[in-house]
């Protein structure tokens, strides 16, 4: 017996319906997770927007642009596996992230699965300005080690008074995928795709001509 | 510090009276203050365990939200419908992964819940388990069940824990153009031809009744939901969303001069609340049991999806990857 | 004009089957992610579609769900490719690597078109087509180098099965050669050249092998369709018939 649907799509799948074949998912079977951050507009910061399941990073990147910039506005899109950004502990409550005391030595016995630092010169720093808000991206730092990394953003931004911290993300910038100039266009048509917004939807007009048809009948 | 491979310790069955009162103290009180909880916090065995479910049955309502009105994706009158019916149900699909993403953060992977869903072990919204028959169908559902939704979610949304709140910030803003379209959809129809019209009743009509169930049965206070409350996991009682919804859309609807399947149905308007005929709360039960229209179709759609994309995982999957938790 | 017409026509009817064709997986396509990301691929073809439709409709032709929605099969212009059914998303997949690397081609040459709103037009949706290359090609890399036996297979064989429906593509119409002295369009022919460089060096990336001698599937361009397309349009425009000369 084959599921005779409604939907003529699914009819089509020609399913069984007791469908007793199901094959439970294995671990891995949905891949492995990558970070995305979004720059709205140019100038504007890139925030972390959530993540995506895929093979590898430039799939990651194909999908990522369309879970996370399929409205609005998009300039930039970063994509990054989740192995490659190291999260900090959270500041105790009135202080910085940057006064929590890590020793070099313990931050440098962290590992970075799929990182070979001999090839890293700079970090991507970003920061949570108090729990329940996105990750922004404040800027990079130029570091080999992730103890230099952490050290040279606290010169750098321990003291950003529009971007406290209270917790950060470092990751290596050569491990992200990140939109160059020229794919900038692959944006072009956002603004024509409106019929994704509430705003297109208008019936006053209508609701109105009903009610006036209604009156004049009655 | 440590790196993006770090996983959550096992969901264990700790008492509440078992917890670290000094950590539960001092986690009751960053929630009672406004603040959020990260996935990198403390929190007690029960507040995840709750969540995890919560976030998770609300994921499997998204991914099998989309096959109802899936059924009218190939027949949608005209560009402008076909465009946005495709545009609405991908949103499902989207919602469903930024949640399952969300629930992922507290330790439980997409797969298997992806298993609990399709092995009928985890739930979701009994109203997706009804048939669209026609175009009005998918338009009744585009508006009212998104609605109703919508008073879910937006409440859930001032939540304690942050990645679903995050989640359901980005969700309700393209909920609203669900809502703004299918009302729209309903509008052309309720003000259109005598054909038109009647079809739109006659959805109305088939929805209106688990549209009632949506909300679930009228709460009994417990100690337990007393402590979801209080953790800002449940943001509101079963008939205080109810009513909401009711005070919002039935004079939408009546507006439009259709008729609401219910001749109980009245507002006090001195208390503000609406009353209503009793739903068939045993229909309700028996569906969530499996025992609907379409529950088995509906599960053999997704089993037949994920069995169909097997090869795909296979093929893809690099023998060196690793499964490691999203962030936040 | 009846040239303009003709080519507007066969892409936009080109467009609109295609969209619809990729639109069938919304909701029950394989993984998440790519499932939103094949839907939006499907509702920018059919905005293209839309667009098209409404360039006609400027040159005195109906309006564009008349056009798109109430025509007979036989009154089609595209190529027989795009109405073949989804298949399996192996074959789907196939198809949106072969087709879309012929529309980015299309596109760029479109920009210089002698027609101005299609040039206009051409230069404003070529970054949306570019993205649309990039995810086919991304995943024909990926497919194409699969981990397992059976990956490589089904590619291999979709690609056997598809390429010859590709090559229709190119298919002259009627009025090839006005179309190209008015300077509306470079001509298939070019196009083809270009495509079949693009086509063999993504695959020269993977373990797949492009059909040797493969004679192109044709007929869609002079109007000669599969019983696919009827089938598809019938379903698709049910609801619109009910009663076409209304809102809906």
């Amino acid at each position: 017996m084959k599921i005779d649907s409604l939907d003529p799509r699914v009819s089509r799948l020609k399913i069984s319906a007791d469908n007793s074949d199901f094959r439970p998912l294995a671990n891995l079977d949905d891949l492995t997770t990558y970070q995305v951050f979004v720059r709205l507009k140019d100038k504007r910061p890139l925030l972390h927007v959530g993540i995506v399941h895929g093979p590898d990073l430039e799939i990651a990147f194909m999908h990522a642009k369309e879970q996370y910039s399929r409205r609005l506005t998009c300039t930039e899109l970063w994509v990054v596996p989740t192995a490659q950004v190291i999260c900090s502990d959270y500041a105790f409550v009135g202080e910085s992230v940057y006064e929590l005391e890590y020793s070099a030595a313990d931050l440098d016995n962290i590992e970075l699965p799929g990182v070979d630092l001999s090839n890293v010169s700079s970090f991507e720093i970003f920061h949570q300005s108090k729990r329940g808000v996105q990750q922004k991206h404040v800027g990079s730092v130029e570091a080999t080690s992730l103890s230099g990394a952490f050290l040279k953003a606290k010169e750098a931004f321990a003291n950003l008074p529009k971007a406290p911290a209270v917790s950060i993300w470092l990751s290596p910038s050569n491990a992200f995928r990140k939109s160059t100039e020229d794919e900038k266009e692959i944006w072009n048509m956002l603004d024509e795709k409106r019929y994704r917004d509430a705003i297109v939807y208008k019936v006053k007009h209508k609701i109105d001509a009903y009610k006036e048809k209604v009156r004049s009948n009655a | 510090m440590y790196g993006g491979g770090n996983t959550f310790e096992k969901i264990t069955a700790t008492k509440l009276e078992d917890e670290d009162p000094i950590l539960l103290q001092e986690f009751e009180e960053k929630i009672a203050k406004g603040g959020k909880i990260e996935p990198q916090d403390w929190m007690p065995a029960l507040y995840r365990k709750q969540l995890t479910r919560m976030i998770e049955q609300h994921a499997h309502s998204e991914i099998i939200g989309a096959l109802p009105e899936g059924t009218w994706i190939t027949r949608a009158p005209g560009f402008r419908r076909k465009r946005a019916i495709l545009a609405k149900v991908q949103d499902e699909i989207g919602h469903a992964q930024l949640l399952y993403s969300a629930a992922e953060t507290l330790g439980k992977t997409r797969e298997a819940m992806i298993n609990d869903l399709v092995t009928g072990k985890s739930k979701y919204s009994n109203i997706f388990n009804y048939p669209a028959y026609t175009w009005a169908d998918a338009a009744v559902i585009a508006w009212l069940v998104d609605a109703a939704a919508i008073v879910n979610q937006t409440a859930n949304a001032k939540g304690s824990y942050g990645p679903y709140s995050r989640a359901l910030d980005r969700i309700c803003i393209e909920e609203s153009f669900h809502l703004k379209y299918g009302h729209d959809a309903v509008v052309y129809l309720a003000t259109g031809t005598d054909m038109q019209r009647q079809m739109v009743q006659e959805a109305l009509n088939r929805w209106w009744k688990p549209l009632m169930h949506f909300f679930g049965p009228p709460d009994k206070q417990s100690k337990h939901t007393e402590i979801l409350m209080r953790w800002k996991v449940k943001m509101g009682t079963n008939d205080e969303m109810r009513n909401q919804f009711m005070d919002m859309y039935v004079p939408k609807i009546w507006e439009l001069g259709l008729d609401i399947p219910d001749a109980e149905l009245g507002k006090d308007e001195e208390t503000g609340i609406w009353s209503f005929a009793d739903p068939d709360w045993e229909e309700f039960k028996r569906v969530i049991n499996g025992d609907g229209p379409l529950n088995k179709e509906r599960l053999a759609v997704r089993k037949a999806v994920e069995n169909n994309s097997e090869w795909i995982r296979k093929a893809i999957l690099s023998p060196e990857s690793k499964y490691v938790v999203p962030l936040a | 004009m009846e040239a303009l017409k003709e080519l507007l026509f066969k892409m936009a009817d080109d467009s609109l089957v295609i969209g619809h064709r990729m639109g069938e997986w919304t909701g029950i396509a394989p993984m998440m992610e790519e499932d939103l990301a094949f839907s939006s691929i499907a509702q920018d073809k059919l905005g293209h579609a839309n667009t098209l439709y409404d360039m006609l409709h400027e040159l005195g032709e109906a309006d564009a769900d008349t056009l798109g929605f109430l025509r007979s099969a036989n009154e089609f212009r595209n190529c027989q490719f795009v109405e073949l059914p989804i298949g399996d998303y192996d074959f789907s997949l196939v198809r949106h690597f072969l087709f879309d690397n012929a529309e980015f081609i299309r596109y760029k040459h479109l920009a210089n078109s002698s027609h101005e709103p299609l040039a206009k037009f051409a230069r404003k949706v070529i970054g949306e087509v570019r993205y649309h290359v990039m995810h086919g090609n991304a995943w024909m890399k990926k497919l194409g180098n699969s981990h397992t036996a059976e990956g490589l297979e089904r590619m291999q064989q979709q690609l056997n099965f598809a390429f010859p429906y590709a090559l229709g593509v190119f298919e002259h119409s009627p009025s090839e050669n006005e179309i190209k002295d008015q300077g509306y369009f470079v001509g298939e022919d070019t196009v083809k050249e270009e495509w079949m460089n693009t086509i063999k060096s993504v695959i020269a990336e993977t373990k797949l092998t492009l059909p040797e001698n493969a004679e192109p599937v044709t007929g869609g361009r002079k109007h000669e369709h599969t019983e696919h397309l009827s089938t598809m349009l019938e379903e698709m425009s049910v609801t619109l018939r009910l009663d076409p000369s209304v809102e809906w």
